[in-house]
């Protein structure tokens, strides 16, 4: 019985129609974002960088939600049935659930063409699951359903024609102003949670911000659907207490990403997948995708440095830390997050990034800059194949000469593991 | 003011219609004052100068039809001129709140995005009351801006002024070009059909 007013709720009620709203909705917003040249994104080949795409979709189709929410809660008083409807033997909240229910269908009816978008551009480069993506997955269905609870709590509290579009507004602006104004309270919101390359949800956090979702959509929809509106006290107090603590989190850049306090570096990601063939060359294993192009990039720069030198890509765990610690000859490739265009599997601008390693290669870890440090550092990020123009004297003599310059860059990157300033002076006078 | 015309009103809900407007552009002026003295990120003003007008032509898609469209049509004369009155009133609702409010607490350039803005999603709101039922027609304007709200156009030429024009600087032809477009088109509509059954 329930099953075929679902039926007849989704076919002829908002449902199939909010089903085609979000899966357009969402898809039009993937491609404007993939279409779009400037656009990079987080690496979208694991499942959290997949779920958070979806999280993101939601700024456009929470308000849609909202407001569909919202025009089915309104429905009665509209239609001028309510009264009608009080004499029905079948209870008030029993009805909402199965219209809840059709929305919810179609929900996730919409979001799944949604998702194959956003997956399949890099469902081939898939190296890595990730850690708790079932979790952050549960995170992502509950921000819609927050929103589709609170369009049907206004449409039923407040049941006039225009509660369904000023509703959407407010969800809209209730998920883009803690953005603009960067406060903690943002981590409330579901459009907004925390991802990254390489990380993963805390447990604690992640159960708590699923509990407090979940206290919120019961809240709202006792408070929508109950007899006894009194009742809806109880999840209202639960939601609270989850929320005084998510809010009150620290909300600070971690080095790769916003909210540490929500995630931590997962060790499984964090593995080194490195190529076979020497001069070696590693990656993190949620990048391990990108490990042909990158070795394309570095190999030329890999050259340049004392024999037995590998190059292996560093997540940034503390910024405020300062020197990594050293391991001999050892070379860095940032941390490359964002490196690719949007639902992509290829690197974005090689340049950029050789020029980025090159910089870090040459990065004296030193409390104090001497002239001679910065002079040698300018040669250094100069003569380096494919990097440049040289300018300097010394770094056009080096440029020149193949074994002057990689005796020149060992006697560089000696002086500036121990902060040799004598030796810096001598690089710069010879 | 005669029985009839008030009346008339009265069924279609100016007053309540004036006064909705009339709140939206004070939230703007609010909301802008509010975001101007914080240290906010900058293009804090697109949401407002985009939110507005949609708000306000929302509330104006309310005045686009009686209570039963099914009887103003067997009336034995169709009044093109009632509906023109219509457009015209509808326009000056939906654009000169938001623009004082924008004068007020945006600044000029703001205020001429707000007009644009209001004048083409005021032509969408129009085209889609000939489709759909006008308690309805608000919708396809809401998925819209919400659709460029949430994915902002990052250029300033090539396809992102056509599907991006809400979000256009204002001294751009293009965008305008589609304002004024939408509005005609969906005023012609309007005035040839008047609202969907």
């Amino acid at each position: 019985m329930s099953a075929r007013i679902m039926t007849l709720e989704f076919r002829r009620g908002t449902g199939a129609l909010l089903a085609a709203v979000v899966a357009v909705g969402g898809i039009l917003l993937s491609l404007i974002t993939w279409a779009n040249p400037d656009s990079t994104g987080p690496w979208s080949a694991s499942g959290p960088g997949i779920l958070s795409g979806l999280m993101t979709a939601g700024i456009l189709l929470g308000p849609l939600v909202a407001a569909a929410g919202a025009w089915v809660g309104s429905r009665e008083r509209r239609l001028r049935v309510d009264e009608l409807l009080t004499v029905v033997s079948r209870p008030r909240w029993q009805r909402d659930l199965t219209a809840v229910a059709a929305l919810v269908v179609a929900v996730t009816a919409g979001l799944i063409p949604v998702l194959a978008v956003i997956a399949a551009p890099v469902f081939p480069a898939l190296s890595y699951g990730g850690g708790r993506w079932p979790l952050l997955g549960l995170l992502a269905l509950l921000e819609f359903l927050t929103c589709l609870s609170i369009g049907f709590a206004a449409g039923r509290l407040l049941p006039y024609r225009w509660t369904a579009p000023i509703v959407a507004l407010v969800v809209y602006v209730a998920a883009v102003v803690p953005v603009y104004t960067k406060s903690s309270i943002g981590q409330l919101v579901p459009m907004t949670l925390p991802g990254g390359d390489g990380q993963r949800l805390r447990l604690t956090v992640g159960v708590q911000a699923a509990v407090w979702f979940l206290a919120c959509i019961v809240a709202l929809l006792t408070l929508a659907g109950a007899r006894r509106r009194a009742w809806a006290l109880l999840p209202a107090v639960l939601a609270v207490a989850m929320a005084v603590p998510l809010s009150t989190l620290p909300y600070r850049f971690n080095g790769n990403s916003y909210t540490a306090a929500w995630t931590e570096p997962d060790p499984v990601a964090l593995t080194l997948v490195c190529t076979d063939d020497a001069p070696k060359v590693c990656v993190q294993r949620v990048h391990e995708a990108l490990l042909p192009a990158v070795t394309q990039v570095v190999r030329p720069v890999l050259a340049e440095l004392p024999a037995g030198s590998f190059v292996a890509e560093e997540f940034i765990v503390d910024p405020d830390a300062g020197r990594p610690p050293y391991v001999p000859g050892r070379a860095t490739i940032p941390f490359l997050e964002g490196r690719t265009a949007s639902f992509s599997a290829d690197l974005r601008d090689r340049e950029w990034l050789r020029t980025q390693m090159v910089e870090y290669l040459f990065t004296a870890w030193c409390t104090a800059q001497t002239p001679s440090m910065e002079r040698a550092w300018n040669i250094g990020t100069t003569i380096v194949p494919g990097t440049g123009p040289a300018t300097d004297p010394i770094a056009t003599r080096l440029a020149a000469d193949t074994q002057a310059r990689r005796a020149w860059i060992a006697a560089y990157l000696d002086a500036a593991r121990d902060c040799d300033r004598p030796a810096f002076d001598e690089l710069v006078r010879q | 003011m005669s029985v009839g015309l008030r009346r008339h009103l009265e069924a279609r809900g100016a007053a309540a219609t004036l006064l909705a407007v009339s709140v939206a552009a004070l939230a703007m002026a609010y909301s802008a004052g509010w975001f101007k003295d914080g240290d906010f990120a900058p293009g804090w003003w697109w949401p407002i100068v985009t939110a507005g007008p949609l708000l306000a032509v929302t509330f104006v898609a309310r005045t686009l039809a009686g209570a039963d469209v099914a009887l103003e049509r067997s009336t034995a004369r169709q009044r093109p001129a009632l509906r023109a009155a219509h457009v015209v009133a509808g326009l000056l609702v939906a654009v000169v709140p938001p623009a004082l409010a924008g004068l007020a607490a945006l600044g000029t350039d703001a205020t001429v995005v707000v007009v644009r803005n209001s004048i083409g999603l005021l032509g969408l709101v129009l085209l889609a009351s000939g489709v759909m039922r006008a308690g309805t027609s608000w919708m396809p304007a809401l998925g819209y801006t919400v659709f460029v709200l949430a994915s902002p156009p990052r250029q300033e030429h090539g396809a992102a002024l056509w599907w991006g024009w809400p979000m256009q600087p204002g001294d751009i032809a293009v965008p305008w070009t589609i304002a004024v477009v939408l509005l005609v088109a969906g005023a012609a509509a309007y005035l040839r059909r008047g609202p969907a059954l």
